[in-house]
């Protein structure tokens, strides 16, 4: 049985199949091609390390075509997505077009072994990769995670695909593993404070960047003027059945007409929030069913003061964290474990400081190796 | 069929994407083999349709009958002769049935000593050896095997069905219980091999079910327009050999397997411990098999389980039977005490559901559908165990409890195949899960899951372990699958030494191990040194699992003596990698 494919074979069946070949794609993403992580990456406690034994050996450079000679003995290249270079646009182009992009991410020259394992560490696919195998944004909510996943399912599944599915669906499955592990659902749906149905994502989506601060506008005091929408139509929105206005896209016009959109309002209702309270702030603000007793009560409603819910609904939050943890301890119970949290700490700082740390040093890999092109060449 | 009973086909490994089954559509057919009925099902373009022998059943009684010097399976229930097979020829000893429970069972294995008061010989030792089954032929035991009278039914099956298709047929696909091991699941490919099938799919059967269910709620959709709304369905299916459950999350044709369990309990069991019941010394009475005890048991099973039946729709049954040698039985048999006698049992299922439920990470509010299926689904106290842990009045009734699996089978069968409808009603997808944890021996005996249970299939999950000596050049790799913390409580699949590791300081080695399940289900198992690296290491070992024939019992305990100590390994806590 074919296991373990000759490069070129993969190539055509890759393009048999219509999956995008990197090499094919111009140079425009050199940084991304030669940007896999030399260093290893600390694993979380509860990361399993993934070792992808995926094509075979006889890699080779672009720049010096058929050099297969040097076969990669034992050495197993990890098939990834590309990191985190595109962005959010293209991802969102992807998706329409129904295709994912991926590419083969490809060292240049013999790599010592160990690399494989570093590469391979769940930790070292950062989680914007992840978001980009399954073709879903930052902001996707866990049933938009779970509807991408069954649509690429569908495709790639090796019942439907065949054997070359394989691979892919293997990758799919880590991704969605670990999304909908860490998908803020899991945190958040069992909460005191929220009811059920808190994603942690807001209603309204970003034009453009994540933001500091964040427009919000206040329902309860909204008197359905429409002064908003009329100064600024592409942030803000009317809702007519609840006959207030809320943001539907955050920055959608130009500063200036937003400023205009806030100050014509003549309740004041129009607030400038912390980007991230505003999840929280958006949940609160939407009317939420009502317990029901019997005939009685039902209906919706939603808190007079939003702000103060949103205070009270964090304090709770923090509150339910420290419970989980203390819960956590009494479970562990005993001293390792102690020192395995110190651990966990240190690994998350880790983490973040590497994924500041990538980008910067992708494009410096990519310089290098850009002004030595004939290092590798016959 | 008249000289040569069966052919032997060549027992080889699946052979990769034939080219030839592209050029001809050869659709899998389905087959449910059930421990006491078994049917099959074919994909015929636009539908599932189940096939029915000359006797125009669908479900057909699994057995073989042995005689002179003919065998004839229960496929066609032995109608071609003069007069067909009554259940008094079937427990006559003549015959094997539940060969689903005994086969790829070593003779400690508590089902097998429980099969003992069948009518046919089940001889055990109890060393961890295969048991001895023999049926008795003009007044002698005649040897066979699970696997042969396996093959022997699924011959006949095939016959019906290349009759009915007037092509031959090469692909099936076949359910089987959650609980089977891996290697339960090669002795029934090696029976199909000898049939002449083509194992495409070993499907556990509530994910059958789970496709089944996924189809039919996409055509609602497709009828009613609505959204893609994910639906939680939990199903629970108990037939005569087995009892499993699954917890299936469906949306747009696509049914994702989130938990299965499953456990050896069902009606045989039932069945077993009413009759132990209505004849108290049961046990002393039947200890040697002759011919009169035989029939005895024979009298008293069929008696037992036509009560059975009968306390489903019924609160009290009369039981009046005489076993002949002076013993009789006469009993008001109620539904209470049937369900005392049977508590263990009601608690199993109950057990099973709970830890689905606990796996899927779901409680029963979650739960949209419950689906119960196979034979012991209508006894009236299962199905209250499962409707009120699941706290649902009703069970869902768009599908058959008997015919649902081999339904499942057929569709994935057609799937599988490659077959495609224009009108979208095999747009489907099953992601199968992994039902048990599988890893490796580590730590002086201990089992460290590489690829724990519920995983997602294909899955692929490595570890790092590390030398346990210094100076250690060789480690032994033993692969075990099971829910046991213990090395020795689990199914040993397979073994392998890595040779040549440096030398070096125990705990400076790493080596990976690597876990490979693709979509047929098949695991292979690679590993290798990875650090130090460099010219001296050994290549990496690639092994498919299971490896072992047979006697694992006693190969467990063998390798843990003979090298336990010293090839074994240590698992290298997850830490900061510098």
């Amino acid at each position: 049985m074919g296991y373990v494919w000759d490069i070129k074979e993969l190539k055509e069946k890759m393009l048999g199949s219509g999956m995008p070949w990197p090499g094919d794609e111009g140079d425009q993403n050199v940084g991304s091609k030669h940007g896999w992580q030399l260093k290893s990456v600390p694993m979380d406690q509860e990361d399993e390390v993934v070792l992808d034994y995926t094509t075979d050996p006889l890699i080779t450079d672009q720049g010096s075509k058929n050099q297969s000679s040097r076969a990669l003995h034992g050495l197993v290249m990890p098939l990834r997505i590309s990191m985190g270079h595109h962005r959010a646009q293209d991802v969102e182009g992807a998706l329409q077009n129904g295709s994912v992009q991926y590419e083969l991410i490809r060292p240049i020259k013999y790599r010592p072994r160990s690399i494989i394992r570093c590469c391979s560490t769940t930790r070292g696919k950062a989680r914007e990769d992840y978001y980009q195998v399954l073709g879903v944004t930052v902001n996707s909510t866990p049933q938009e995670i779970k509807e991408a996943y069954r649509k690429l399912q569908k495709r790639h599944h090796p019942d439907i695909a065949g054997y070359k599915g394989h691979d892919y669906t293997l990758l799919l499955n880590e991704a969605y593993k670990v999304l909908m592990r860490n998908s803020p659902r899991n945190a958040c749906a069992s909460g005191r404070g929220f009811g059920r149905g808190f994603t942690g994502n807001g209603y309204s989506c970003w034009n453009g960047p994540v933001r500091s601060h964040a427009l919000f506008v206040d329902e309860n005091k909204c008197i359905g003027c429409r002064e908003c929408v009329h100064h600024a139509g592409e942030t803000f929105a009317m809702d007519d059945v609840l006959g207030s206005a809320h943001v539907e896209v955050q920055f959608g016009d130009q500063e200036q007409k937003i400023q205009v959109a806030v100050e014509s309002c003549p309740v004041n209702c129009i607030h400038w929030v912390m980007s991230e309270e505003l999840a929280v702030l958006e949940f609160l603000a939407r009317p939420q069913q009502k317990e029901a007793h019997g005939v009685f009560g039902g209906g919706w409603e939603r808190p007079r003061d939003v702000f103060a819910a949103a205070n009270f609904t964090k304090r709770l939050q923090r509150e339910e964290q420290q419970d989980m943890a203390r819960q956590q301890r009494y479970n562990n119970g005993d001293a390792c474990e102690e020192g395995e949290t110190e651990r966990q700490a240190e690994a998350r700082r880790r983490a973040g400081q590497e994924l500041r740390w990538k980008r910067l040093r992708d494009v410096w890999n990519g310089l290098r190796d850009w002004t030595k092109p004939g290092v590798d060449g016959p | 069929m008249t000289e040569q009973l069966y052919t032997v086909a060549s027992d080889s490994e699946t052979t990769g994407e034939d080219k030839s089954q592209m050029s001809f559509p050869d659709v899998a057919i389905g087959i449910d083999i059930g421990t006491s009925n078994c049917s099959v099902a074919v994909w015929t373009g636009h539908q599932v349709e189940l096939l029915k022998n000359t006797r125009n059943q669908k479900g057909m009684r699994s057995y073989v009958m042995f005689k002179d010097d003919s065998l004839s399976a229960g496929v066609t229930g032995g109608a071609t002769r003069e007069h067909g097979h009554e259940e008094r020829d079937i427990l006559s000893g003549s015959a094997i049935f539940n060969m689903k429970r005994l086969i790829g069972r070593m003779d400690t294995d508590e089902v097998v000593q429980a099969s003992k008061s069948l009518p046919f010989l089940v001889q055990t030792l109890g060393i961890g050896v295969r048991p001895f089954i023999a049926a008795l032929v003009n007044n002698m035991w005649r040897s066979t095997t699970p696997e042969e009278v396996l093959a022997i039914f699924l011959l006949e099956l095939k016959a019906l069905v290349e009759m009915h298709l007037k092509h031959p047929v090469r692909n099936a696909v076949l359910t089987i219980p959650v609980a089977f091991s891996r290697f339960q699941q090669t002795r029934i490919e090696r029976a199909c091999a000898m049939a002449g099938l083509h194992v495409l799919r070993l499907m556990p059967e509530p994910t059958a079910i789970a496709l089944l269910y996924a189809q039919q709620q996409q055509q609602l959709l497709h009828d009613n327009m609505g959204s893609g709304i994910e639906k939680i369905a939990l199903i629970f299916n108990m037939g005569a050999g087995y009892c499993d459950a699954a917890v299936a999350a469906t949306a747009g044709g696509v049914s994702q397997i989130r938990a299965l369990s499953g456990s050896t309990v069902g009606g045989e069991d039932i069945l077993q411990n009413v009759m132990r019941h209505l004849m108290p010394d049961f046990d002393s009475l039947y200890a040697g098999q002759t011919m009169d005890r035989i029939k005895s048991i024979g009298l008293l099973r069929m008696a037992t389980q036509d009560a059975i039946h009968k306390l489903a729709t019924q609160e009290h049954v009369e039981i009046n039977v005489d076993l002949g040698g002076g013993h009789k039985v006469s009993k008001i048999l109620d539904r209470g005490e049937f369900e005392k006698v049977n508590q263990s049992i009601f608690e199993k299922c109950e057990g099973i559901i709970k830890q689905c439920l606990a796996d899927a990470k779901l409680t029963p509010e979650d739960i949209n559908d419950v689906i119960l299926v196979g034979g012991c689904s209508r006894i009236p106290k299962i199905r209250s165990v499962v409707l009120g842990l699941c706290k649902k009045d009703d069970s869902y009734s768009g599908i058959d409890p008997l015919e649902a699996a081999v339904s499942g089978a057929a569709l994935e069968g057609a799937i599988a195949s490659g077959v495609s409808d224009p009108s979208g009603s095999l747009d489907l997808l099953t992601i199968q899960a992994t039902p048990m944890n599988l890893g490796i021996r580590a730590d002086g005996g201990n089992f460290a899951a590489i690829i724990p249970r519920n995983t997602a299939v294909p899955a692929r999950r490595d570890m790092l372990f590390t030398t346990t000596h210094d100076n250690q050049t060789e480690a032994l790799i033993a692969v075990y699958e099971g829910e046991g913390n213990q090395a020795e409580d689990n199914h040993l699949l397979g073994y392998f030494k890595i040779t040549g590791i440096p030398a070096a300081a125990k705990g400076t080695v790493e080596i990976n191990v690597c876990m490979d399940i693709d979509a047929g289900n098949v695991l292979r198992v690679f590993a290798g040194v990875v650090k130090p690296q460099g010219q001296a290491v050994p290549p990496f070992i690639e092994v498919r699992m299971p490896t072992l024939d047979d006697g694992h019992g006693w190969c467990g305990q063998a390798l843990a003596k003979m090298y336990g100590s010293t090839l074994d390994l240590a698992t290298i806590p997850k830490k900061l990698h510098p």
